[in-house]
C-alpha cells in the first residue's frame, strides 16, 4: 500500500480522525458477559460494514507483539476474535461483507511475488536467527522444551489464493457467521457476503465491485452508510473514488502511544504462560480509530476550491483528479515517479499545479476512470520542468539531515569531545588505521584494514597472533578486498575527474567512462565534498558489486539491435546477483546527466537506446495509470496487463502522450494454482500440491529462472530495507501458464477443488424478509434457478442460487475448529447461497445520487482558512482524542437553504432574529416543533426513524447551518423522508 | 322534464373521510399525440443535485426551439387516452371498475378550486355523460390560440409557462441515473423541450361513498419506480414559481402551494417539489415539501388559510354528492346515454342536462366527444 499516506493526511487534514468509542464486556460473578449488539451503537449507526479480512488474517496469524498462535486453529480462533471486535465496534445493520483476496490481476501480481520472495527469505533469517538465540540460551544452562525448539516461523505465505490455509479460512469464516446469525439476536437482519479466495480480485476491489453494483440499482438507498475495515492506505482514494459520501474508515490506531513496550521477537521465544497471557491481554486493547471519508471531504472541497474559473467547477470530479494525483505518489501497481514520494508534500505540489493547468485545459485530468491525457499532459509538463530542482532540493534536505544527525551522534558518544554545550569542534575518528611507510604507502605487509572489521574479526586477529594460519589467511583477503578498489593509474583519475567536473554525460558518452567516473568518485571521496554522506553508508561490499559490472555492460552493448522500433532488451533483474544495492546512488539525480544515468543504471541499456526505451516505459507508464484509474472507478479493465518494468519515467518525458491510443483486453484471471505458481518463491512450495514443487526447484524445471534463490534488492534512494526494489524476474505468462496447466491431470480430487473460481456466499438468518422467499424457492420442493432481488426490502441486492458448495436444510453444520468450545448448529436456523451481484448497466459515474442528504459540516471556517492559505496546522494527537464525527445524514432535505425559496425565507429571517433575541427566538422554535396530526398517506416504508428528539440537540448548535435549516423540515417529520436515516440514538448518546 | 340544479359553494358535507388512492394503470401520450396504453417510456426521473444550483440555470434557454403540442387539431382534454387505459384494465380483470366518476384531476381540483377562487381566474365548463352507471367528465376544450405560446413568446406569460417545462427537463431525466451516460446528463441544459410527452397515471380514490377514477399527468419518479402497478409513493409534483423575498411573497406561494397541495393530495402523490426562480428566470432554489405537512404549513404560517385544507375537503365531499344524487345513473341500462353541462356560475355550480336539439348533443351522446365508441363497444361486450 501507500504506508506514509495515512500519517501525511492525518497530520494534514486532523479532523478526519476520530476515536473509536468501544463498550467493553461486562463480568458478572467472574463470567464475562457478550457485548448486545442489537443495542444502539455508540459510534453511530452503520448499515454496511466491509471487511478486508486479509488486513485480520496477517496480524492474527504472525502478530508482532504477541506471540503467534501455535495451530491453524488457534489462528482462526484468534481471527473469530479480532473479528468479534471489529463486529462490536461498527455493528452494521444490513450487509457485512467478508472478503478475502482471491487472484489478483496481473499488474498486482508482481508486487506480491516480490513480497512473498522477501518474507520467505525473511523467514529464514528469523528461523536462523532464532536457533541462534535457542543455541545462546541452552549454553548458558537455560532448558528449552523440545517442542518450542522444534517450532519453525510460520510461513505467511500461505495467505494466498489457492493454500490449503485459504480453504480451511474460507470453512472456518462460513461457519462462524452461521454460528453467529444462528445464535446473535443482534445480527437477525445482518446479511453476510463472503467473498473467499476463490472469487478472483482483490479483496478491495472485490469490496469497490459490490458497492458499484449496488450503486446501480435504482432502488439504492443515497444515504447508506459505509464503513470498511482495512489498514491499507489505498482505501481512503477507494472510499473517495465510490463517491459515497457516507463513508468511513475503521482501522487500528497507528498514533497510539504504547504505555507497554514492545516486546522483541527473541525475547518471545520461551514465554510463561502468565507472560504470554499479559502480552494477549496488551494486545487486545490496542485501540481503534475512524477515518472519516465526509470530513475528508470537506476538507478536500476547501482544498481543491480554484476561484474565477472559466467553467463551472465540479467537486466530485475533482476530487478524482485528486485522487489519480496520488497516484503518481504511489500505488501498488506501478512505481511512483522518480521525483514524487508522500512524504515530502509531492501531492501539494501536483495541486499547486493541477491549478494552474485545470483553468487553461477547462476540463479534468480524469472522467468516470477515464485520463484526458492533454491536461494530463500539461500537468506532468510543469512537473517536469520542476523536477530537476526537486531533486536538488530532495538532497540538499538529505545531506543536512544527515550531517546534523552525524553531528549528534558523534557529540554523544565521543569521549575526546568536550561535552560543554559551545564545543561543537570535536575530532573526527579515524576510520582507518593502516600503518603508512614514509613515503605515504601502506607498510607491506600491514592489513588494510578499518575499525570495523577490526571489530567484527577480533576473533581471527587473536587466532592469527595463536599462530592460526586459516585466520591469518582470511584477514589477509578481507585487506586485499579493502585495497581492491584502489586499482586505477593516476591517468585514468584525471580523466574521469575532468568528466564529471563537465558533467553532461550526452548519450554518446561511453558507458565505460562513466563507470571509472563512478568508481573514482567513490575512492576519490575526501575531494567531493558533497559525497561525505554517501561514504558513510556505503560499504565495501557494494564497491565491489559495482566494480562487476563492467564487463556485462559492455555485452549489453554489442546485444543491442542499431535503429530497432523494438523496445531495447532491459536487464530487469539488474546486474548484481543478491543483497541490496542502491541503484540511485551512481545515478546522482542531483547532479546534471542524471537522465541518460537513470535509464542507463537502472534499466541497463547502451546510452543509444535511450530514447526508444524511453518511449516505451512512457506508453506502459500512461498505460499504468489509466489502468489504475479504471481499476478503482470502473472495475479490473485487464486481468494480464502489467508493467514491465521496475521503475518509473521521469515527469519530463511525459511528451506528446495525447496521442496515445489507450485500451486493454479484458482476459481471463489466473487460476489459483496458476497465481500460486506465479508469486511463492520455490521456499513456500509446501502451500502448492506436491506436482508443482519440482518446477520452481528442480534445476531442469521449464520454468526454474523465475524461481531464483537470491536476487538483489534495489534501494532506490529509500533508507528503509522494506521501501526496497526486489529485482526479480517477470513471469513470462504463457510459458508459465503452460508448464503448469500440464500438471493438471495429475493433480488429486481435493486439489483439484481448490483450482476453481466461484462466486460469493451469502448466508442470512432464519429471520431475514427474504429469507422465506429464497428457502421456499431455492431449497423447496421446486427449485428455481436464480432470484433476483432488489435493494429496497433488505438494503442489498443482486441474484441468488442455490450453494454452490451445497447446503442443505435439516441438517447438522459440524464446526471445523477445534478448541474454541464452537457447537454444531442446526441448518434451519440460517441460510447459504451463492450470490452474485448485479449487472451494472453502462459506467459507473462519478455523482453523488439524488437524494444524497450531506453530513452535518465538521470545518469552522478556521480550519478552511488553514487549508486555502496553508497556514501550518500543528497537528496534535490529543485533537483526535476529542474529535466526535456524527455519521450519515443530517437533517432531510438534499437542498443547502439559499436565497429565494420560501423555507430559507423563515430560515433567515429566523437567524437574523437569532441574533438579536436569541431567548424569544427559542420559544418560536418550540412552537414549531408540533407533529402532523394523523397523516393520511403512509408515504415511505424507510421510515424507520422517530425523529423527535434529533432537532432539540440543534437548539443550542451554533456552527451547523444546515442543522437549523432542517427545523423548517419539521413538520414533515412524522411522514419522513424516504432518504433520511435515524440517527438520534447517537445524538442521545453524545449527550 | 330538462333536469337542472345548483349548488352553492359554501355547502359543506360533513364527511372528510378520503379514500386511500390506488394506482391501477398508466399511459403516455406522445409528441404526435398518439397514446401508449401500460407504456411508462415517457416517465421521467428525477435528478437534481445540489451542487447544479450554483450553475446558474436559465429557465428560458431553448424558449424559440420548444415544441408546442397542444395544437388547434388536437383536444388536449380528451378522455380517450384515458379510456383506453381503463379498457385493458379491465379487460384484464374481466370485470367493469366500480368507480361512480371517470375523469382528469385538473377537472377535479378546478371543482374544488371553485369554493376558493371567483370563477375569472378558475373557470369551470365542463360536459358530463352518463354511461353505464358511471359519470364521465371532460372539460370544453377552450380556443388553443389564446393560451398558445406560439402566438408572443416574448410575453411575460408565454415565458412563465415555458419556465415550468424547463424547470421540469432540467431537473428530469428520460432514464433511471445509472442507465444515463454522462454526456446526455451535461447535454440536459441544451434539450429541446415540448410538453407533448407526457405520462398519465390511472389512480382510483373516493371521499365518502363516491368513487373516484382519475388520471393525472405524473411529472416524475422521484426515488425508483417499482416492478409493481402501484408507484404512487415513488411519484413527484415539480413546480416553479417565483422567489420569496418578503411576507407577501411568502403568502402568495402559500396559495400556490394550497393549489398544488390539491393536485397532489387526490391522486396520492406525497412528495412536491419547488424550484424558485427571479425576475430573470434563473433558477435561484429548490426546496422540497411533503403533501402531507401542506396543511400544517398552511395552518402555522398563515392565519387566513387555518382551516383551508379541512374546507377544500368537505367541500369536494359536497359537490361530489350533490353529482352523484342529481345525475340519475341506471346501472342497468348500457344503451342510454345522457350528457350535461356544468359550469361556474355566481357562487354556484349549475347543472343542465342537454337536451337532444343541443348542438352539441349529437357528439356528447353518439360522438366520441367523450367516450370512445371503442370504450362503449367494451363496456357493451362486458355485458354479453
Amino acid at each position: 500500500g501507500v504506508p506514509s499516506f495515512f500519517r501525511w493526511l492525518s497530520r494534514k487534514y486532523p479532523k478526519i480522525i476520530s476515536p473509536v468509542l468501544e463498550e467493553y464486556p461486562v463480568i458478572e460473578d467472574g463470567v464475562q458477559l457478550p457485548l448486545d449488539y442489537s443495542s444502539a451503537n455508540p459510534n453511530g449507526e452503520l448499515d454496511n460494514l466491509y471487511l478486508d479480512m486479509n488486513g485480520i488474517v496477517h496480524p492474527c496469524s504472525h502478530p508482532e507483539n504477541k506471540p503467534p498462535p501455535e495451530t491453524e486453529d488457534e489462528m482462526l480462533l484468534a481471527v473469530f476474535e479480532y473479528t468479534n471486535r471489529v463486529l462490536n465496534m461498527a455493528r452494521p445493520r444490513k450487509v457485512l461483507m467478508i472478503a478475502v483476496d482471491g487472484v489478483a490481476p496481473r499488474a498486482k501480481m508482481n508486487q506480491q511475488r516480490a513480497r512473498r520472495f522477501r518474507s520467505a527469505r525473511d523467514a529464514k533469517l528469523q528461523n536462523e536467527a532464532r536457533e541462534q538465540v535457542l543455541r545462546e540460551r541452552e549454553d548458558y544452562g537455560e532448558t528449552i522444551d523440545e517442542n518450542v525448539k522444534s517450532k519453525k516461523t510460520w510461513d505467511s505465505n500461505a495467505i494466498t489464493p489457492g493454500t490449503p490455509f485459504m480453504d480451511k479460512l474460507a470453512t472456518a469464516l462460513r461457519y462462524w457467521t452461521s454460528f453467529k446469525l444462528a445464535t446473535d439476536p443482534g445480527w437477525k437482519n445482518l446479511q453476510i457476503i463472503i467473498s473467499d479466495a476463490t472469487v478472483p480480485g482483490e479483496g478491495e476491489h472485490k469490496i469497490m465491485n459490490f458497492i458499484r453494483s449496488q450503486r446501480a440499482d435504482t432502488q439504492y438507498n443515497p444515504n447508506t452508510t459505509h464503513c470498511i475495515y482495512g489498514l491499507d492506505a489505498d482505501l481512503i482514494f477507494l472510499g473517495l473514488a465510490t463517491h459515497e459520501p457516507h463513508f468511513k474508515i475503521l482501522r487500528e490506531d497507528v498514533f497510539a502511544n504504547n504505555n507497554y513496550k514492545k516486546p522483541k521477537p527473541q525475547d518471545m521465544i520461551n514465554l510463561s504462560e502468565e507472560e504470554k497471557q499479559q502480552l494477549i491481554q496488551q494486545d487486545s486493547e490496542k485501540p481503534f480509530l475512524w477515518l472519516h471519508i465526509s470530513v475528508l471531504r470537506e476538507y478536500l472541497s476547501a482544498e481543491l476550491a480554484i476561484p474565477h474559473l472559466s467553467f463551472q467547477f465540479d467537486f466530485e470530479r475533482a476530487i478524482d483528479d485528486w485522487v489519480f494525483m496520488c497516484f503518481f505518489c504511489g500505488n501498488d501497481f506501478l512505481p511512483h515517479l522518480p521525483c514524487l514520494d508522500v512524504r515530502e508534500n509531492s501531492i501539494d505540489i501536483l495541486v499547486d499545479i493541477w491549478k494552474t493547468v485545470l483553468p487553461k485545459t477547462k476540463t479534468y485530468l480524469t472522467c468516470d476512470g477515464t485520463l484526458n491525457l492533454e491536461p494530463v499532459e500539461a500537468l506532468l509538463e510543469q512537473l517536469g520542468d520542476r523536477e530537476t530542482d526537486l531533486f536538488k532540493k530532495k538532497y540538499i534536505q538529505e545531506v543536512r539531515k544527515q550531517e546534523a544527525h552525524d553531528r549528534r551522534k558523534k557529540l554523544k558518544s565521543n569521549p575526546n569531545v568536550s561535552q560543554g554545550k559551545v564545543d561543537r569542534n570535536f575530532m573526527i575518528p579515524l576510520e582507518n588505521m593502516p600503518v603508512y611507510d614514509v613515503d605515504g604507502n601502506a607498510a607491506e605487509g600491514s592489513l588494510n584494514l578499518s575499525n570495523k572489521d577490526f571489530a567484527n574479526m577480533r576473533k581471527e586477529i587473536n587466532l592469527a597472533n595463536e599462530g592460526d594460519g586459516e585466520a591469518a589467511k582470511a584477514l589477509k583477503l578481507k585487506s586485499e578486498k579493502n585495497s581492491g578498489v584502489v586499482e586505477f593509474s593516476s591517468e585514468e583519475l584525471k580523466n574521469s575527474v575532468q568528466l564529471s567536473k563537465t558533467a553532461n554525460y550526452d548519450a554518446a558518452t561511453s558507458l565505460q567512462e562513466k563507470l571509472i567516473a563512478k568508481k573514482m568518485a567513490m575512492r576519490d571521496e575526501e575531494n567531493a565534498e558533497e559525497l561525505s554522506l554517501k561514504r558513510k553508508s556505503e560499504d565495501v561490499d557494494s564497491a565491489e558489486k559495482e566494480t562487476s559490472n563492467e564487463p556485462e555492460d559492455d555485452e549489453a552493448d554489442y546485444d543491442e539491435d542499431e535503429g530497432s522500433t523494438v523496445p531495447p532488451a532491459v536487464i530487469h533483474t539488474g546486474i548484481v546477483k543478491s543483497g541490496f544495492i542502491d541503484t540511485d546512488e551512481s545515478v546522482r539525480l542531483y547532479e546534471p546527466g542524471y537522465h541518460d544515468r537513470y535509464y542507463q543504471h537502472k534499466f541497463h541499456v547502451p546510452a543509444k537506446d535511450i530514447p526508444a526505451l524511453q518511449k516505451d516505459v512512457i506508453r506502459c507508464y500512461v498505460e499504468g495509470i489509466s489502468w489504475v484509474l479504471l481499476y478503482y472507478y470502473q472495475g479490473c479493465a485487464s486481468w494480464t496487463w502489467y508493467y514491465p518494468y521496475h521503475y518509473a519515467p521521469f515527469a519530463q518525458d511525459f511528451k506528446n502522450i495525447k496521442n496515445l491510443d489507450i485500451h486493454f483486453d479484458l482476459g481471463e484471471p489466473f487460476l489459483p494454482y496458476e497465481q500460486l505458481m506465479s508469486v511463492l518463491p520455490a521456499a513456500s512450495g509446501h502451500a502448492l500440491p506436491e506436482i508443482f514443487r519440482p518446477l520452481m526447484s528442480d534445476p531442469n524445471s521449464e520454468i526454474i529462472d523465475f524461481y531464483p534463490e537470491e536476487f538483489p534488492v534495489d534501494m532506490n534512494g529509500k533508507k528503509m530495507a522494506w521501501q526496497g526494489i526486489a529485482l526479480l524476474p517477470f513471469i513470462d505468462e504463457t510459458r508459465l501458464l503452460k508448464t503448469v496447466r500440464e500438471q493438471y491431470s495429475k493433480l488429486s480430487d481435493s486439489e483439484k477443488a481448490r483450482n476453481v473460481r466461484k462466486k460469493d456466499a451469502l448466508l442470512i438468518s432464519n429471520k431475514n424478509v427474504n429469507y422465506d422467499l429464497f428457502m421456499k424457492n431455492l431449497y423447496g420442493e421446486n427449485p428455481v434457478n436464480v432470484i433476483e432481488f432488489r435493494h429496497f426490502k433488505s438494503g442489498l441486492s443482486g441474484f441468488v442460487t442455490q450453494a454452490e458448495e451445497g447446503f442443505e436444510l435439516n441438517s447438522k453444520l459440524i464446526c471445523p475448529i477445534n478448541g474454541g468450545g464452537l457447537p454444531d448448529l442446526s441448518t434451519n436456523l440460517f441460510l447459504k447461497l451463492s450470490y452474485t451481484q448485479p449487472v451494472v448497466a453502462g459506467r459507473c459515474k462519478s455523482l453523488v445520487l439524488n437524494g444524497y442528504i450531506p453530513p452535518q459540516p465538521m470545518l469552522t471556517p478556521q480550519d478552511r482558512d488553514c487549508i486555502i492559505y496553508k497556514y501550518s496546522n500543528r497537528w496534535n494527537p490529543s485533537m483526535m482524542k476529542y474529535n466526535i464525527v456524527p455519521v450519515g445524514p443530517s437533517g432531510i432535505t438534499q437542498y443547502q437553504p439559499r436565497v429565494g425559496g420560501y423555507r430559507s425565507f423563515f430560515f433567515h429571517k429566523e437567524q437574523t432574529a437569532y441574533a438579536q433575541q436569541p431567548q424569544q427566538n427559542r420559544e418560536y422554535m418550540h412552537s414549531q416543533q408540533r407533529q402532523p396530526q394523523g397523516s393520511r398517506y403512509q408515504q415511505s416504508r424507510y421510515n424507520n426513524g422517530n425523529y423527535n428528539n434529533s432537532n432539540n440537540g440543534y437548539s443550542d448548535n451554533n456552527n451547523g447551518n444546515t442543522g437549523k435549516y432542517n427545523r423548517h423540515y419539521n413538520n414533515s417529520r412524522g411522514n419522513s423522508n424516504r432518504y433520511s436515516n435515524s440517527n438520534d440514538r447517537r445524538r442521545e448518546f453524545r449527550r | 322534464m330538462v333536469l337542472s340544479s345548483s349548488l352553492f359553494v359554501q355547502k359543506r358535507s360533513t364527511t372528510t373521510a378520503l379514500k386511500q388512492p390506488k394506482e391501477l394503470g398508466h399511459y403516455s401520450r406522445t409528441q404526435d399525440n398518439g397514446f401508449l396504453v401500460n407504456d411508462d417510456s415517457r416517465l421521467a426521473y428525477y435528478y437534481l443535485p445540489d451542487t447544479d444550483l450554483d450553475k446558474k440555470l436559465d429557465l428560458l434557454s431553448g424558449i424559440k426551439k420548444f415544441k408546442e403540442c397542444n395544437t388547434e387539431e388536437f383536444d388536449s382534454t380528451t378522455l380517450h387516452g384515458l379510456l383506453s387505459t381503463l379498457e385493458e384494465y379491465e379487460r384484464r380483470k374481466s370485470k367493469k371498475t366500480k368507480v361512480d366518476i371517470i375523469t382528469f384531476r385538473g377537472i377535479i381540483r378546478k371543482l374544488i378550486s371553485s369554493a376558493f377562487d371567483s370563477s375569472q381566474f378558475n373557470p369551470v365548463n365542463f360536459r358530463i355523460v352518463s354511461f353505464d352507471g358511471q359519470l364521465f367528465i371532460k372539460e370544453v376544450k377552450t380556443d388553443a390560440s389564446e393560451t398558445s405560446i406560439n402566438k408572443n413568446r416574448e410575453s411575460l406569460q408565454a415565458r412563465a409557462y415555458y419556465s415550468g417545462y424547463k424547470f421540469e427537463a432540467l431537473a428530469t431525466l428520460s432514464l433511471p441515473l445509472p442507465l444515463v451516460p454522462r454526456t446526455t446528463l451535461e447535454k440536459r441544459p441544451k434539450k429541446i423541450i415540448n410538453n407533448g410527452d407526457q405520462f398519465i397515471s390511472m389512480v382510483r380514490t373516493g371521499i365518502g361513498k363516491c368513487k373516484i377514477l382519475i388520471g393525472a399527468e405524473v411529472d416524475c419518479i422521484f426515488d425508483f419506480k417499482e416492478d409493481s402497478d402501484d408507484n404512487l409513493k415513488h411519484y413527484a409534483e415539480l413546480k416553479c414559481t417565483t422567489m420569496v423575498n418578503t411576507v407577501s411573497d411568502a403568502h402568495k406561494f402559500e396559495r400556490k402551494l394550497f393549489k398544488t397541495w390539491l393536485q397532489c393530495f387526490l391522486v396520492g402523490i406525497n412528495r412536491i417539489i419547488y424550484g424558485f426562480r427571479d425576475d430573470n428566470f434563473m433558477l435561484k432554489t429548490v426546496e422540497e415539501f411533503t403533501t402531507s405537512e401542506v396543511p400544517l404549513i398552511l395552518k402555522n404560517n398563515n392565519p387566513q388559510m387555518q382551516t383551508v385544507c379541512v374546507d377544500a375537503i368537505k367541500w369536494y365531499g359536497a359537490f361530489t354528492e350533490w353529482l352523484l344524487t342529481s345525475i340519475p345513473r341506471p346501472e342497468d341500462d348500457i344503451d342510454t346515454i345522457k350528457a350535461y353541462k356544468l359550469i361556474f356560475e355566481n357562487n354556484h355550480l349549475k347543472l343542465t342536462e342537454i337536451e337532444s336539439d343541443d348542438e352539441e348533443y349529437k357528439q356528447l351522446v353518439e360522438g366520441e366527444e367523450i367516450l370512445s365508441n371503442s370504450f362503449k363497444q367494451w363496456r357493451k361486450d362486458l355485458r354479453k
